[in-house]
């Protein structure tokens, strides 16, 4: 047979496989092997190509070409009809309810102490600060004698101190964390800046007081260092806590380690300075205490106190939390009440 | 220390402005106001009466039934009273029916017994003027009857309770608090007129006063100075009844005139004293010496007590009189049939002082004020004013004035030189950040306050510090004192202005953040424990003091027994955190802490199984110091975690699924991999080495072949014993370790890039059920032929029925790729092959 022949035979059948097809549950990749495949249909036509003479080659090629071009059509519009198909199908076949609730059992949480504590380090590293943070376990002159605190002085009493027992020399839970100042004065020279944030003991406990809890500390010493600045640097991280409108003040007070030495003051975060309960009726609340580093701290640790002056602050970082979180009871805080510290997102 | 409004008037003029300013005025002066009574005034109805009669009540054995005259003209009333001092011949306070006491009560007609009264006769506290509620009050005589009593008592008044800083000694009485007030008032001190009386100066050594008294003092260290004055014939005087109601609203109790008077002259100037009944004295004489050790003394409240040879006494021949400073002496107190006494008004060392109180316990208002210190320059003054008050106190109750010795003994051997500190008007102003405060002020402040200028250059001022002010040391407390009159809200308000260098910051503090960072979004909920334990309980836990987790730190001081130790590890108070969550409903709870714990200081102190010497973080650290002192002192940085039974509890999506030692694993491996890529390895535990885990469900974890923690499911044992359910899964790591061996690591530099495909095959491994999977492993990692293999996974570990008994299997999946080409099957047929062959020969293994 004349290979013209046979490719409009091949045309015919394509057209009534084609048809065929259509009604049959056949898929398009048997039709495409059928036909476009290594021994398919047309690949052989293609073969026979070669025993056409040279003229009659332009013509067969043509229609042959043309053939081709109608099944892979065909087949292009079959596939995509069949993909159709099957996302359709993969469609219908899932089908959720959005609003199921996944599980929350194991949301994660940190302790609101440690939320304030991470923020105060976020605001004074900005003001570039360092952090230190100093050992608990704690030697007299670390946390007394190098920090004005005489020997059988009753300022010791301000404090109800842990004493470990068994010690040679005399050990101590240190009472604050001022310790810090004198670790910090003894290893670097000014200009200082530094925080350091910690737990602290203290011989107490009832609905406001636990025997441990947890302060930030902050000291600035260089040269001409004054109270304005103190009250500058305070007034700085008070109002990133807990508004610009928030105002501070100082009352005169006596920390053995500060002269002159002040109690902060801030107006109430509950009723901003209108007086209410929280705040006995005051507007104030009273959140810490600060003052000038007195000259006999700086000769403890051999900075010389003509040179230098420096600030230092300190302040409870529970109370704080308490303050900005809204948290009614200190004791709370530290039951491990995993209900309670869930409800605080991990970013504040 | 509580502060009348009435008796503080006496020594400073206020205006009802000011006084309505008061504790805001005290506040600023550092003299911080933390209560404020104010007493209702009197009902003008409330009446002076006068009991006529006072007969018993015929049904009842405590009461009386009182006659009591009241207005001029009116017949007087009956009232029934059941006050031991209700007696014919008193005037007393009488609320007749409509009167309204303090409370608001209104007072009316009753029956009592039978008998109707017809209003009520007051006791201090119903006038709200003390606390007195051991009979009614009784009045002078010379009050009329039948006026009204807020003509005569001033009943009003208000208290204030001061916190008075420890250093403001001072400031623990009535002058010295007016003395701030009237400096910031800008107003005159009015201190009590006393006539003065002639004192003779006594010789160190012996101290002969007139005969037959004589004073001598062993060591003037002890005391160095000391008054004293003899009183004879002293009559039947009643402390007057404004003296009682001070000494009330000051907090003290009347008890009996002398006693009263040295208290009242004590609030006043904030100087003790105390009087010795002579009659009583074993000796005519008192000495101030050390005690002997271990001998007995009784003190005035009857409590017998042992003395030590640091504590100060009072001697009179062999006999102690008095704990010096503290408290005197049964033997020699004063009474109601007292005729003599001996007035005592001294300094004794504040430190000794200090020591004997908190020894004995004794916490009294002298010892309180001789540990501040009291001022040694004014004790004759004090005296003096102790010997008017007496004298006009008979005079003003028509009792013969007792017979005062006209000299009395002052022993002051060597008087303290006032104190000369120079200011610097430059300082000041740098130091307050007041650039524009002038000498002037400064000189005004101070002045005011008792500190006169003695000379003035250019360069600075000279001041005379007073005797009271013991704490104005040097310069900077006189830039205090001028600030605290100039007022703390002057100081300005701006951010000094530094160099910009870098300063140190430890990288710990950084990594602490991070990892309660990654544990809490890990799922972890962090928790803050006191760090104290109860050893005794650790006894639950199968501990025994020989190991390491054994707290070795115990409190001399602790709240109570069961926080007396310094814990070494803090499972054990989570887990009473754990408890407290189970308890409220939360049965999933996954706990963790960063935070200490605590060992003695011995070099092979251990915190963790497993780590048993201390190294130094490493890098150029701000605490790189401090850090070894820590070590010193024994305290170490550990993350733990503690998790109830319940993983996962069921859900729409998944059945329950309990805690295993595998959940905590996973998460521990999260959190390491978070800082490398480093491989933990784990080793199974030796019973004896952590007690309180399950022996086969437990590790120890090491990172770079050092050990940094444990981490196990809880011992049955211990579970049942802490009334807890199995699959409690614990860890606890050595965070400082961890860190510094994280910043140690090599970081890895010889990046691989994959451009080949890999392929994988599986095999199955039947081996002892024994053999760990890390053996397995590891033999799989060291098989010399080893070109391609890129990892192998295990997929599946089946123990059961349908391999041998005392086999398992272990299913890997292995990868094998090469960076070179793309690999045929025939060589990584050939590879695996090889492996096969490896690990029978190395372990014996069969293949499934």
């Amino acid at each position: 047979m004349e290979v013209v022949e046979k490719i409009s035979h091949l045309m015919h059948r394509f057209h009534s496989e084609a048809a065929e097809f259509l009604s049959q549950s056949e898929t398009a990749e048997s039709f495409r092997i059928r036909w476009l495949g290594k021994k398919g249909a047309i690949t052989e036509i293609f073969e026979e190509m070669k025993t056409v003479a040279k003229e009659l080659r332009p013509e067969a090629g043509k229609q042959i070409h043309a053939l081709r071009q109608k099944v892979e059509s065909f087949l292009e519009a079959q596939q995509k009809k069949e993909s159709e198909q099957w996302i359709e199908a993969t469609i219908a076949a899932r089908h959720i309810d959005p609003t199921l609730p996944v599980q929350f059992g194991s949301q994660g949480a940190l302790h609101p102490v440690t939320l304030m504590r991470h923020r105060l380090m976020e605001i004074f590293q900005r003001y570039g600060f360092s952090i230190y943070e100093g050992p608990e376990i704690e030697s007299d002159f670390y946390n007394f004698s190098a920090l004005n605190f005489q020997a059988e002085h009753p300022a010791r009493d301000m404090q109800d101190t842990f004493f470990l027992a068994d010690q040679s020399t005399p050990l101590v839970l240190r009472t604050h964390t001022s310790n810090a100042q004198i670790h910090a004065m003894l290893q670097e020279k000014p200009p200082i800046r530094l925080i350091s944030p910690g737990k602290v003991f203290r011989v107490d406990s009832d609905a406001s007081h636990t025997p441990a809890f947890h302060q930030l500390e902050c000291l600035v010493v260089d040269r001409r260092i004054s109270m304005a600045h103190l009250k500058g640097m305070i007034d700085a991280f008070v109002q990133e806590i807990f508004g610009s409108d928030i105002r501070t003040r100082f009352r005169p007070s006596y920390f053995p380690f500060v002269e002159p030495g002040a109690e902060i003051d801030v107006a109430c975060t509950l009723c901003r300075g209108k007086g209410c309960q929280t705040c006995s009726q005051t507007g104030w609340l009273e959140i810490g205490g600060c003052g000038m580093v007195h000259p006999n701290v700086f000769e403890a640790v051999n900075y010389d106190s003509e040179e230098y002056t420096g600030f230092a602050f300190g302040f409870g970082i529970d109370r704080m939390a308490m303050l900005a979180y809204g948290l009614p009871d200190l004791r709370q805080l530290f039951e491990g009440d995993v209900s309670l510290h869930r409800q605080f997102p991990l970013y504040q | 220390m509580l502060l009348s409004l009435e008796w503080l008037q006496d020594y400073i003029e206020l205006t009802a402005e000011e006084i309505q300013h008061l504790p805001e005025l005290l506040t600023q002066l550092g003299h911080e106001v933390e209560g404020v009574t104010r007493q209702a005034p009197l009902d003008p109805n409330m009446l002076v009466g006068e009991i006529l009669e006072a007969r018993q009540h015929p049904d009842a054995e405590k009461l009386r039934v009182c006659t009591v005259a009241h207005l001029p003209g009116k017949e007087p009333l009956e009232v029934v009273c059941g006050a031991h001092n209700a007696r014919k011949g008193i005037k007393v306070a009488l609320a007749v029916p409509g009167t309204e006491i303090p409370g608001g009560i209104k007072i009316k007609r009753t029956k009592l017994r039978g008998i109707e009264s017809m209003g009520m006769l007051c006791s201090g506290r119903e006038l709200g003027v003390s606390e007195d509620h051991d009979g009614i009050l009784e009045f002078p005589l010379e009050w009329p009857t039948g006026s009204p009593l807020n003509q005569y008592m001033k009943v009003g008044d208000t208290v204030y309770e001061l916190k008075i800083t420890p250093n403001r000694a001072d400031c623990l009485s009535y002058i010295g608090v007016a003395r701030d007030l009237a400096a910031k008032l800008k107003k005159p001190l009015r201190l009590p007129q006393t006539p003065s009386s002639q004192a003779t100066e006594g010789r160190v050594g012996d101290l002969l006063r007139t005969p037959p008294f004589s004073i001598r003092i062993s060591d003037f260290r002890l005391c160095d100075r000391f008054v004293a004055s003899a009183v004879h014939n002293i009559p039947a005087v009643q402390t007057p009844f404004w003296m009682k109601k001070r000494l009330e609203a000051a907090g003290l109790r009347a008890i009996h005139f002398l006693v009263d008077l040295t208290n009242y002259v004590m609030l006043e100037y904030g100087q003790p004293s105390h009087a010795y009944d002579l009659e009583k004295l074993p000796a005519p004489g008192l000495e101030v010496s050390t005690s002997v050790e271990g001998s007995p003394f009784v003190t005035l409240d009857g409590k017998s007590i042992t003395l030590s040879e640091s504590d100060i006494c009072i001697q009179s021949g062999t006999h102690t009189v008095g704990l010096a400073g503290v408290m005197g002496g049964k033997e020699t107190e004063v009474t109601a049939s007292t005729h003599s006494v001996v007035f005592e008004v001294a300094r004794f060392h504040a430190k000794m002082i200090r020591k004997t109180a908190k020894r004995l316990g004794l916490s009294t208002e002298a010892a309180f004020r001789f540990e501040r210190g009291v001022n040694v320059e004014n004790l004759h003054v004090v005296m003096d004013r102790l010997l008017h008050l007496l004298t006009t106190c008979c005079t003003e109750q028509g009792l013969a004035v007792p017979r005062i010795q006209t000299d009395y003994t002052d022993l002051y051997p060597e008087p303290v030189p006032a104190r000369r500190i120079a200011l610097r008007l430059q300082r000041a102003r740098e130091v307050i950040g007041l650039h524009l405060l002038s000498a002037e002020t400064c000189i005004q402040h101070l002045t005011r306050l008792g500190i006169p200028l003695l000379d003035k250059t250019d360069e600075r001022m000279l001041f005379s510090v007073p005797a009271w002010r013991a704490d104005i040391e040097r310069e900077i407390d006189l830039i205090e004192e001028v600030l605290r009159l100039e007022g703390f809200d002057k100081i300005p308000s701006f951010l000094p202005k530094m160099d910009l260098r870098p300063l140190p910051q430890d990288p710990f503090v950084l990594f602490q953040q991070r990892t309660k960072m990654t544990w809490a979004q890990l799922g972890g909920c962090e928790v803050i424990t006191f760090p104290f334990c109860h050893a005794e309980t650790l006894t639950q836990w199968k501990l025994t003091p020989a190991h390491p987790l054994w707290p070795s730190l115990r409190l001399a001081n602790p709240i109570n027994e069961l926080c007396g130790h310094l814990q070494a590890t803090q499972i054990p108070t989570m887990l009473k955190s754990l408890l407290y969550n189970r308890n409220h409903g939360v049965k999933d709870a996954k706990l963790f802490q960063v935070g200490k714990v605590y060992f003695h200081p011995t070099p092979a102190a251990q915190t963790v199984v497993g780590i048993s010497e201390n190294r130094a973080r490493p890098g150029r650290s701000f605490t790189h110091k401090a850090q070894q002192e820590s070590f010193r002192m024994g305290e170490r940085t550990v993350f733990s975690f503690l998790c109830d039974r319940i993983w996962k509890s069921a859900s729409w999506e998944s059945p329950e699924r309990p805690s295993t030692y595998f959940s905590v694993k996973h998460l521990l491996e999260q959190f390491i991999r978070t800082f490398t890529r480093q491989d933990t390895v784990y080793h199974a535990i030796d019973t004896a080495s952590l007690p309180f885990l399950h022996p086969h469900a437990a590790a120890t974890v090491s990172l770079a072949g050092e050990s940094i923690g444990w981490l196990g499911e809880l011992h049955p044992g211990v579970t049942a014993d802490c009334e807890l359910q199995p699959n409690v899964v614990a860890c606890e790591i050595d965070l400082e370790r961890l860190f510094e061996l994280i910043s140690s690591l090599p970081q890895k530099r010889d990046l691989t890039f994959h451009t080949f495909p890999p392929t994988t095959r599986d095999m199955a491994v039947l081996v002892e059920k024994a053999t760990s999977f890390d053996t397995l492993a590891d033999t799989i990692a060291r098989h010399p032929r080893k070109k391609h293999l890129e990892a192998c996974t295990l997929f599946d570990v089946y123990e059961g029925d349908r391999i041998p008994t005392g086999k398992k299997s272990l299913a890997f999946s292995l990868t094998f790729r090469s960076t070179t080409k793309t690999l045929t099957d025939e060589v990584v047929e050939k590879e695996l092959t090889a492996l096969k062959i490896w690990l029978v020969e190395q372990q014996g293994v069969e293949f499934r």
